[in-house]
């Protein structure tokens, strides 16, 4: 095999699990910066010793008030849908073999917003039933896509599409539902941006058990994920269950996604751009790739609301837009700069 | 060993082949041959579990191929397609998916696992690779890459549709050589060729496929010698007087 030559002389940047490690604690610094920028700033501004001076001071304090009832739900929800948000792109854009895929992309959002507005319609006040209708809305949603695709035959163009055209009718869903229960869907607006002007700890804990499970589930799938990753034929070819594999890693993108969708509204771009941003920091290993995004979600997430509560204070922008009006440029900037102009081949 | 008795293939209800008998040896190189479109590729893929049989059965080292294991079967034969993802990994990660089928429920790899993807990378001769992405590399290194991914399931059965596809000349006696040695370690080795003479130099036993069948399945020297190779690619297959194949046009 001597004759074999190479024809590139220039070599990839290593990737120990050294680096790895230490990019993973770089983003986890990055996610607790954010999260005390975000106990920090507000309409009302504190320093850190006076935040930590009011968790030990008594009930009256209202620097302890604000901070318990609305900064720290305020930073969890921030952190949490971010994670969420993600990973469910993460693992959606693996399983989908498509850079462009993500919950919001291909209407599993749109499911989770669906329903977690009808089950606000109809069921005001229950938060824990809007966690739950939101996890149906984006399985249902994301379940449709892909059976639809399977009977299509499953390409990941049909894949795509489907998801564009069942997103489009569960948006249509979520106007009409916002027309015909104007009083029910309070706040509706925001919800359609995504925020986090009205978190509360309730709204977070009827979520976090979708939250964490889908978390656990997409930790445990991630061998198999890099598996699936060789293209289906390779993959079955090693002995991978590439049917269950791919069913698993949906369901653990519809537990996130209707997780997040249920307290954060629509957030667009944090599951699109944040796994781009991430593979350029530590590869497509998704072992280490999840764990990343996760962590880079949530310090993006905060950030950006913070930002919001910060640059028109006292008024309030929905985060979401924040999000978009950032993550756009960010994004495009990342696709232009690549070497060649091409992100993906 | 693998052994095809019977077998019919095809898509959706459509056989494309029928009543396909051979035996692959193990120790022997046996190359499917055949006009475009004749069903080489469609009889790689069902021995592959990767179609499902439409009749007949395909025996796996003696054992009937639909009773392993998903991972059981990856562990008795790998399958190398023609076309394959390039995912951004770097070399040695690509090569070691080769173990999955012999890891545990937590997926780790041992000690042992990390070896067997050395040593395979450095009889495919891609060690020096071993850190750069798939991504970087020419459409003929990664063949290598890949093939040496399908060492390392150490498999005693190796299916390899069109592996010297993308190659350059040279390139292409250099893999067939390797895959000539592999077989002589005692590896079952079954590649599916489109150039009649390198399966005529290189193969131990040729199958000629053709009209939705078998036409017959034999040494090199016997299958020029019958004259059958001529009439289903509608040229003349010729010898030199050093024992190279080479083949002409009709007229």
């Amino acid at each position: 095999m001597n004759t074999w030559q190479s024809s590139y002389t220039r070599s990839l940047p290593i990737r120990s699990d050294k680096q790895k490690l230490h990019v993973i604690a770089a983003l986890t610094g990055l996610m607790l910066l954010a999260a005390m920028l975000s106990l920090a700033f507000g309409s009302q501004s504190y320093s850190l010793s006076r935040l930590f001076g009011a968790l030990g001071s008594d009930a009256a304090d209202p620097a302890r008030r604000i901070l318990l009832h609305v900064r720290i739900p305020r930073t969890l929800e921030c952190a949490a849908s971010g994670a969420a948000l993600a990973v469910a792109g993460v693992l959606l854009q693996a399983v989908l073999n498509n850079a462009m895929a993500s919950p919001n992309v291909i209407g599993v959002n749109a499911g989770a917003g669906f329903f977690a507005l009808l089950a606000s319609s109809l069921l005001p006040g229950s938060a824990a039933a809007v966690s739950a209708a939101a996890f149906v809305g984006a399985l249902g949603a994301a379940m449709l896509i892909y059976l639809l695709a399977l009977r299509a035959g499953l390409s990941r163009t049909t894949l795509v599409l489907a998801g564009i055209a069942v997103g489009g009718m569960l948006t249509a869903g979520v106007n009409a539902l916002r027309l015909l229960y104007p009083d029910a869907a309070v706040g509706s607006d925001a919800f359609m941006a995504g925020g986090f002007s009205g978190a509360t700890m309730e709204n977070l804990t009827g979520a976090l058990p979708f939250l964490l499970a889908g978390l656990i589930l997409a930790l445990i799938l991630s061998p198999d994920v890099n598996v699936l990753c060789l293209g289906e034929e390779s993959a079955a070819g090693l002995g991978l269950s590439v049917g269950r594999t791919r069913f698993l890693a949906i369901l653990a993108s519809a537990l996130l996604a209707g997780a997040a969708v249920s307290f954060a509204g629509l957030l667009s771009f944090v599951g699109l751009l944040v796994p781009h941003i991430a593979r350029k920091f530590i590869g497509s290993d998704h072992r280490w790739l999840i764990p990343a995004s996760a962590l880079l979600g949530a310090a993006f997430v905060t950030i950006c609301d913070v930002i919001s509560r910060v640059v028109f204070a006292p008024y309030e922008f929905p985060s979401g837009i924040l999000l978009s009006l950032l993550g756009g440029p960010f994004f495009l900037s990342l696709l232009l700069g690549h070497k060649r102009g091409r992100l993906y081949d | 060993m693998i052994e095809f008795r019977g077998v019919a293939v095809g898509y959706d209800g459509t056989p494309v082949l029928q009543n396909v008998s051979f035996t692959a040896q193990s120790g022997q190189l046996t190359a499917l041959i055949g006009p475009n479109g004749c069903g080489k590729t469609t009889l790689l893929r069902t021995a592959a579990r990767q179609l499902s049989l439409m009749g007949g059965a395909v025996q796996v080292d003696g054992r009937d191929a639909s009773v392993f294991g998903r991972r059981e079967f990856a562990r008795a034969v790998a399958y190398m397609p023609q076309i394959r993802a390039v995912p951004d990994i770097d070399v040695y990660a690509l090569v070691c998916h080769g173990r999955f089928p012999h890891l545990g429920l937590s997926r780790h790899m041992t000690e042992y696992d990390r070896v067997s993807a050395e040593r395979a990378m450095e009889r495919m001769g891609v060690s020096r690779w071993r850190d750069r992405s798939l991504r970087e590399l020419s459409g003929g290194e990664r063949q290598r890459v890949y093939l040496a991914m399908a060492l390392c399931q150490e498999s005693g059965t190796l299916l390899l549709d069109e592996p010297s596809a993308w190659l350059d000349a040279p390139h292409q006696f250099e893999l067939l050589d390797e895959l000539k040695k592999l077989s002589a370690d005692g590896k079952t080795v079954v590649i599916v060729l489109h150039d009649l003479p390198h399966a005529l130099q290189y193969a131990d036993r040729v199958v000629l496929l053709s009209d939705g069948g078998m036409k017959v399945a034999l040494p090199p020297d016997e299958l020029f010698a019958s004259g059958f190779a001529d009439g289903v690619f509608g040229v003349r297959v010729c010898r030199a007087a050093d024992g190279a194949y080479y083949v002409q046009p009709r007229h």
